[in-house]
């Protein structure tokens, strides 16, 4: 039942309710007064009709016989009247139904006892009557009258029910009234409060802008409407940077002010259909409907300038930079959350860069459909059987063989085709799963390595250890444990390890290579040059060998500076006993070049691609670098 | 919340005010014997003459106290 009718139901209850009880209550009043006015008005009667008896009683010999001959015209209607003598006896004297009393007297001259004159009601089979009695002036004869009580309860209805149903007509038109406004107020106030909560629930408090919420609504709607008309629109996301020192360093009061100030001006740069919501923290966001590249353009580059002026606060100008991320549609997404993501990356992007504003770009987005498809089919592929394990032979130039190989993962995608490592494994360190990646490479490596051995081609393994993996302290036992299994000697393993993921935890790589090279394993520093060694640790170092890093082998022909550098590297790995490998030796010059400079071993495309481990054996065979011996006539004896 | 004077009683509201009105005022102040008592039939009459103006003036101010308007409904 709705509210309305509720109250109006009740309402008019109530009144119904307070009308019977108060009718109820005026209709005994109104009939009690009116059977006392009646027994009040009987009294003066008798009384007289006493006295008229008393003249009588003077005449004639007083006796109860002349009383009864009397004929008084009153008594003459009485339903009874009798005489109390004063021993207290009751004689009916006359009346229309003498006879039909005979208890009433003695009950009548009890009542008649106790006061006089006296009078009141009686109730005699279910009739009503009134009786008075009072003295006979004169003698100590007492005359009691009984007389039907007069309907009184009609005359009482009749006088009071017209009174009763006005009253009641008027009330209860009240009552609707009453119920119809009292809803109505009520209606209008809760209205109100609804649309304060509903404010409350879509408005940030703090700078009364659009939150969340309504942002993703507006989004919602405009993209609708840009679907249907064909229209594109632009979704800012802004951060102020550095905005935690304000709020640490000033206190929140004046942090909150600097967001009022900045939400204020943001929204007194664009235009009214533009939306601008706080996202929470000193994240918001605009909405520009119908914008293309160049408007979110010009209108990002407008805001810069507005924010760029500093805000006054208690004589002091703070001045806050800001950082917008600018997604579009279509071009970027096609729904709020997609729009927002993308927002979002290009904001970070801008931070980063410093750059002010930026415009998404996917291949800037660290979470684009192919890299979270990446991560999400990588644990599958790991246990499918699509990754795979390439060799890139070492070749030794001053024996001119291949004695190592470098192991380089490869996922073979179903759909997506060859993945490089370049782009999958930081996936896998970023999303836990680079345990399970370097435990496959690690079994697989070994594996391979022994299956070579047992077919007598003797090459060292090289693998390559992410700097994830320096956070398993256990990882030398793990490795020693996998090569007991595979009863393969500890020195036909060479780990691999970045300057730069060494550097980023020297201590604990430290640990690690001491325990490693305890062992017996190879260790070696891959692209060396690039990650800033320190070259008090290079020395401490267990590791056998440096790899210089591609970069600088690649133009060392054009570039005196990179062959200087790489001279140098390698005078420097000899002098403190390490050996070194140049990497990236892609031409015939480059080789000839590393060769004379005294590098101990080149690797790169020029020698050979990373094969598959068949492709290898067959690449052993025939290379001039292959595992062959010098026969004793000028013929080449294969080891394979 | 002003009071506006702007008409909230529709047609058939009228039309019941009126007879209403005409019949508590008659009752009320022309001939008022039929109640008998003369509070009860002033206080009727005034109900009754509140309702008429209400209906001629096509206003009624608890209407607009409450927001009420029977007036567009009937339109």
């Amino acid at each position: 039942m709705p509210t309305r009718t509720r109250l109006l139901v009740s309402f008019v209850a109530i009144a119904l309710l307070v009308l019977t009880v108060f009718g109820i209550m005026a209709y005994r009043i109104a009939n009690e007064s009116a059977l006392l006015r009646e027994a009040m008005a009987m009294q003066a009667t008798v009384d007289e009709i006493a006295g008229q008896m008393t003249s009588a009683l003077q005449v004639l010999p007083p006796a109860l016989d002349t009383l009864r001959g009397l004929r008084l015209p009153y008594l003459q209607h009485a339903r009874l009247f009798l005489v109390h003598t004063a021993d207290g006896k009751s004689v009916p004297l006359g009346g229309l139904e003498r006879d039909q009393f005979p208890d009433k007297g003695k009950l009548l001259a009890q009542l008649a006892n106790t006061a006089q004159p006296a009078s009141g009601q009686l109730l005699y089979r279910n009739l009503q009557y009134t009786w008075a009695s009072v003295f006979i002036p004169g003698t100590d004869l007492r005359l009691t009258v009984v007389h039907p009580s007069i309907d009184v309860e009609f005359a009482t209805l009749r006088s009071l029910g017209m009174r009763m149903l006005i009253t009641a007509g008027i009330v209860i038109w009240i009552a609707v009234w009453g119920a119809l406004i009292i809803t109505a107020l009520l209606t209008k106030h809760l209205n109100k409060q609804n649309a304060r909560l509903v404010h409350q629930a879509l408005h940030d408090d703090l700078t009364d802008l659009p939150n969340r919420n309504l942002l993703y609504d507006r989004i919602e709607q405009a993209l609708h409407r840009c679907h249907r008309e064909g229209q594109s629109l632009a979704l800012f996301i802004m951060d102020l940077d550095r905005f935690k020192e304000v709020n640490d360093t000033l206190g929140h009061h004046f942090g909150d002010h600097v967001l009022q100030q900045v939400g204020k001006r943001i929204s007194a740069t664009l235009r009214e259909t533009d939306t601008v919501a706080r996202l929470g923290g000193d994240e918001f966001a605009v909405l520009i409907p119908d914008a293309h590249m160049q408007d979110a353009q010009s209108c990002a580059e407008k805001l810069l300038a507005t924010l760029d002026v500093a805000i006054p606060i208690n004589g002091m100008s703070l001045s806050v930079k800001t950082s917008i991320g600018i997604a579009l549609y279509p071009q970027h997404g096609g729904d709020a959350e997609s729009l927002l993501q993308h927002a979002d990356v290009a904001m970070y992007q801008a931070k980063r860069s410093g750059s002010g504003f930026n415009i998404y770009a996917q291949d800037q987005d660290p979470h684009s459909l192919r890299r979270l498809t990446l991560i999400g089919e990588l644990r599958e592929a790991i246990a499918a059987g699509q990754l795979e394990l390439h060799y890139q032979p070492k070749v030794n130039l001053k024996q001119q063989r291949t004695h190592d190989v470098e192991a380089l993962v490869r996922w073979q995608h179903p759909t997506l085709g060859l993945i490089l490592p370049e782009e999958f494994v930081p996936l896998a360190e970023q999303n836990g799963l680079i345990a399970g990646l370097t435990d496959w490479v690690l079994h697989t490596a070994v594996k391979q390595c022994c299956d070579w051995r047992a077919r007598g081609i003797c090459l060292r393994v090289a693998v390559n250890l992410s700097a994830h993996s320096l956070h398993d302290l256990n990882l030398p036992d793990y490795i020693a444990a996998i090569l007991k299994a595979a009863d393969l000697p500890a020195s036909q393993i060479t780990i691999e390890l970045t300057e730069s993921a060494m550097m980023s935890d020297l201590a604990r790589a430290m640990d690690i290579f001491e325990r490693l090279a305890a062992m017996g394993i190879r260790l070696s520093i891959d692209d060396f040059g690039t990650g800033l060694s320190s070259l008090s640790y290079l020395k401490r170092l267990p590791v056998n060998e440096l790899k210089i890093d591609k970069s600088f082998v690649i133009d060392m022909a054009e570039d005196e500076n990179n062959a200087v550098i790489v001279r140098s590297i390698i005078d420097l790995a000899h002098n403190i006993g390490r050996e070194v490998v140049a990497e990236g030796v892609q031409d015939r010059d480059a080789l000839q070049l590393v060769e004379m400079l005294g590098a101990d071993t080149a690797q790169g495309y020029y020698i050979s691609r990373p094969r598959s481990a068949a492709d290898l054996e067959t690449w052993l065979h025939d290379s001039e670098w292959g595992l062959r011996v010098q026969g004793p006539r000028g013929d080449t004896l294969h080891l394979v | 919340m002003g009071l506006r004077w702007q008409p909230n009683v529709g047609r058939f509201d009228q039309i019941l005010r009126l007879g209403i009105g005409i019949a508590m005022v008659w009752v009320g102040f022309i001939d008022s014997e039929i109640i008998g008592d003369s509070l009860m039939a002033n206080l009727l009459g005034l109900f009754g003459l509140f309702n008429l103006v209400a209906a001629v003036l096509r206003v009624c101010p608890f209407y607009t106290l409450a927001d009420i308007n029977t007036n567009n409904q009937d339109d």
